[in-house]
């Protein structure tokens, strides 16, 4: 698998924490996009083939609960992972029905985080050619 | 309550990020009339334990990268029939909390680092025959 | 006692007996002082004089009850009578028949008991001695003053006699009207005197039936009257002021103790402004010099009128409840710490994810190994950190118990069986006191199985160069005391007396100092240079959000015991 060819899309507000994902995936060679909020989020997934989405919970604009079917209705296959600093996220219903793939806690173990991005990407093809 | 048909040895599965402590351990353990399975990460052990959940033992390191002991421990438990099998912590991590949170874990027993080479073989035997005993 | 009438009904027979026995004296006396004298007396005459006397003397033997009986009295009339004009037609005079006339309006006045009776017995008799006048002179009347004189006399004895026997027969009957108007009076009053006798008795034993309450109560009462003057104290007064009753009671309010001041004052202020007043948190001196919170009431006492009569002031002893209530607040605050805690927790998470993220990058590429521990120490330290905010939140969360009764014992087991290893290489000696009669207790297994494992390395912690540590498992009652810190739940369960079982952890290690021993479960109160020092308070959470409770004894240099009661009844 080509991590090069794949686009990973990271919805964090937080700058830091962005800036810390970005580095983290970069490092792993995937292509990195970032969004600070759920408008940047719908609007880069528009505009550019995305093949997973990492989204922070609590965004200025609306919650992951508010976003997240908004996305899965447009891109009903965008593999969709979750962090939150609550615990309970997990059994949330409506994210559940969304198909969200994986939940993570904050602070998140960066290594399981890109260990499952790499689980979900290996296993499907890219969407589309890699762009600077 | 064998495992393969041709080996009646008690059958212990150990993982430990840490190669040379794996082998050690290995080591001590095979002086005994132990069968041994050793394992680098947690991962691998939860897929061997999915497809044939036979240990009469499990010993688990704390204190690794992706899945911390704990965490292997929490899943392993989920996994069906491995409920009951024993499971020894062997770590370095010795504070109360860390006891607490094995325990909290679903271990049976809490073994510190740096553990006695000498000993650790009548240990595990001691706790095979503590498991069959129920 | 019957007031003794008797002798006034004998007056009739008296009477009668008198007059008689005076005619018969008197004819007697006519006779010997007569010309003849008692010699010349014909021995007929003196038969007829002698039977004459006896007959009246037979008179006096007949029963009083006889002499009303008209057919005795008329009987008697009659014979007296005959026997007495026999006894005058020897005589000679004729003054012998005024005797006779003087008799007969007598006797028949006396019978008629009425003066009219007596007026129509003079008339009778001046009929008959006008009728013998005849007979002797051949006149009715003689008009002469010797003859004369004899009418208003004949009256006048009638009218007498007549009113004297009415008198009698009145006297008589009032008497028997006192008689039976005293009988009468003294039923009534003996049935008045028996029912005030019942109805003290019954006012008696309400009033002992109100004494007793009053003596019983917890509740100290003081009643003061408008006055001032003290009336009441009751035992509970006497309990909790330490002040006998003696030395208050009928006593001023301003003669009392200096040490009863607020209760002095309060009873003033009520007696002068008629109004009563709630001192919910009150501290008074009692007699043994102690300080004692109470609670104090007064209230007017009125009458159905509405006028003061007096103040009464009602004393409760709420040191208990004082020691509950900071036993409460102390349970609360610590919640309110968790909370605020977990605020801050939850705030720091987010720069922390990007800290140790970064941390851990930094600690990866950094080539020079001086750099590269620099790296490190802030990994760990982040770890750290991350440690100490999970255990605050773990701390705060409000967990969700998922209480089953489970086996105590096997839970102690299988915590020794965990740390085994520790126990052996710290050379502790574990001892298990097990009740083989405690039931199920409903706990959450898990959470229930941390705190113990909690408490039992503690003990490790405390005995370093080995020692005894001993679990006992039993049944008992809910016990609550001023070191046991508590939940409302908790309070419940002691007032109740509700079973708990208990789980004693008894060490022989260094002890705790008593000025750690309040802070004990505080949030981050250790004595350990590792650790957050939440272990403690997390257990103590635990236990109370079963319902149940830990408390601590401790003895420095000898050791330590941590009992943790849990209620049987969920």
């Amino acid at each position: 698998m080509d991590p090069q060819k794949y686009t990973v899309l990271v919805a964090e507000d937080e700058e830091a924490s962005r800036f810390l994902y970005e580095e983290e995936l970069k490092d792993d060679g995937y292509q990195v996009r970032t969004a600070e909020n759920g408008l940047q989020v719908l609007g880069t997934l528009e505009d550019f083939p995305v093949d997973l989405l990492v989204t922070d919970v609590k965004m200025p604009d609306m919650h992951a609960i508010e976003m997240v079917p908004r996305v899965r209705q447009d891109f009903p296959e965008l593999p969709i992972l979750v962090v939150s600093a609550f615990k309970g996220m997990e059994d949330d219903f409506t994210l559940k029905e969304a198909r969200v793939s994986a939940f993570f806690t904050k602070p998140v173990n960066i290594e399981l985080l890109k260990g499952k991005i790499r689980e979900i990407l290996s296993s499907r093809p890219p969407k589309g050619s890699s762009r600077p | 309550m064998g495992n393969s048909s041709e080996d009646p040895r008690p059958l212990v599965m150990i993982v430990d990020d840490e190669p040379d402590l794996l082998r050690l351990i290995e080591i001590c353990l095979k002086a005994q009339p132990i069968q041994v399975e050793a394992f680098h990460e947690g991962k691998v052990l939860l897929e061997r334990l999915a497809r044939a959940p036979n240990p009469q033992l499990i010993i688990l390191d704390v204190m690794m990268p992706v899945l911390s002991g704990y965490e292997v421990c929490r899943a392993l438990r989920a996994l069906p029939g491995c409920d009951s099998i024993p499971v020894v912590f062997l770590t370095a991590k010795t504070q109360a909390r860390d006891y607490v949170l094995g325990l909290e874990s679903g271990g049976n027993y809490y073994i510190e680092k740096p553990f006695d080479v000498e000993k650790i073989g009548q240990k595990v035997l001691g706790f095979l025959a503590a498991g069959k005993g129920e | 006692m019957e007031p003794s009438l008797g002798p006034m009904k004998m007056d009739r027979r008296s009477l009668l007996f008198i007059l008689r026995l005076l005619s018969v004296v008197t004819l007697g006396i006519m006779q010997v002082s007569g010309p003849g004298g008692w010699q010349e007396t014909p021995p007929l005459y003196r038969w007829i004089m002698l039977a004459y006397a006896v007959w009246v003397l037979l008179g006096w033997a007949l029963k009083p009850k006889y002499y009303r009986k008209t057919t005795i009295l008329v009987t008697l009339f009659l014979v007296d009578t005959v026997l007495a004009l026999v006894l005058l037609q020897g005589l000679s005079s004729l003054y012998g028949e005024l005797f006779l006339i003087y008799f007969v309006t007598i006797f028949v006045a006396v019978l008629a008991q009425s003066v009219s009776g007596g007026v129509a017995a003079a008339v009778l008799s001046i009929l008959l001695y006008a009728f013998l006048q005849y007979l002797r002179t051949g006149q009715y009347f003689i008009f002469d003053a010797d003859h004369l004189i004899r009418y208003p006399f004949i009256l006048v004895t009638g009218v007498l006699c007549g009113f004297l026997a009415e008198e009698g027969q009145r006297d008589d009957g009032e008497k028997k009207r006192l008689r039976d108007t005293t009988n009468m009076l003294a039923d009534k009053v003996d049935l008045a005197t028996r029912k005030l006798i019942e109805s003290n008795h019954s006012l008696k034993a309400m009033l002992d039936y109100h004494k007793r309450i009053l003596s019983c109560i917890q509740t100290g009462i003081v009643v003061a009257h408008q006055d001032g003057i003290i009336k009441t104290f009751n035992d509970g007064a006497v309990r909790i002021t330490g002040y006998l009753e003696e030395a208050v009671d009928n006593k001023n309010l301003l003669e009392l103790p200096e040490r009863l001041g607020p209760l002095t004052k309060a009873l003033q202020k009520t007696l002068s402004e008629g109004k009563g007043y709630n001192l919910e948190n009150l501290e008074i001196t009692t007699a043994r010099g102690e300080v004692l919170p109470v609670s104090l009431q007064t209230s007017v006492m009125r009458s159905e009128e509405g006028k003061v009569l007096g103040a009464i002031a009602t004393l409760k002893d709420i040191s208990l409840l004082r020691q509950m209530e900071i036993q409460l607040t102390r349970s609360e605050r610590l919640s309110a710490l968790g909370e605020m805690a977990a605020g801050v927790a939850h705030e720091i998470k987010n720069p922390l994810n990007a800290i140790q993220g970064f941390s851990m990058r930094l600690s990866s590429k950094v080539q020079d190994p001086s750099l590269k521990k620099y790296a490190d120490t802030i990994v760990q330290e982040v770890q750290r950190l991350d440690t100490i905010i999970n255990d605050v939140l773990e701390y705060s969360r409000t967990t969700k118990l998922s209480k089953k009764p489970e086996d105590f014992q096997k839970l102690v087991d299988e915590v020794v069986q965990f740390a085994e290893e520790k126990f052996e290489k710290a050379g502790i000696r574990i001892v298990r006191e097990f009740d083989p009669n405690l039931p199920l207790v409903p706990m959450d297994y898990n959470k229930i199985k941390q705190v113990i494992l909690n408490l039992a390395l503690n003990a490790v912690h405390a005995m370093s160069g080995g020692g005894t540590l001993t679990f006992k498992l039993s049944v008992a009652e809910a016990l609550g005391d001023a070191e046991t810190p508590g939940s409302k739940d908790w309070v419940a369960h002691v007032f109740l007396n509700q079973k708990v079982a208990v789980l004693a952890i008894t060490d022989t290690g260094c002890g705790i100092a008593p000025e750690n021993m309040s802070k004990l479960f505080h949030p981050f109160f250790t004595t350990k240079t590792t650790g957050t020092g939440l272990g403690l308070s997390i257990c103590n959470k635990l236990i109370e959000s079963h319902g149940g409770t830990i408390s601590v004894q401790s003895v420095v240099g000898t050791g330590t015991t941590f009992s943790v009661q849990l209620p049987l009844d969920a």
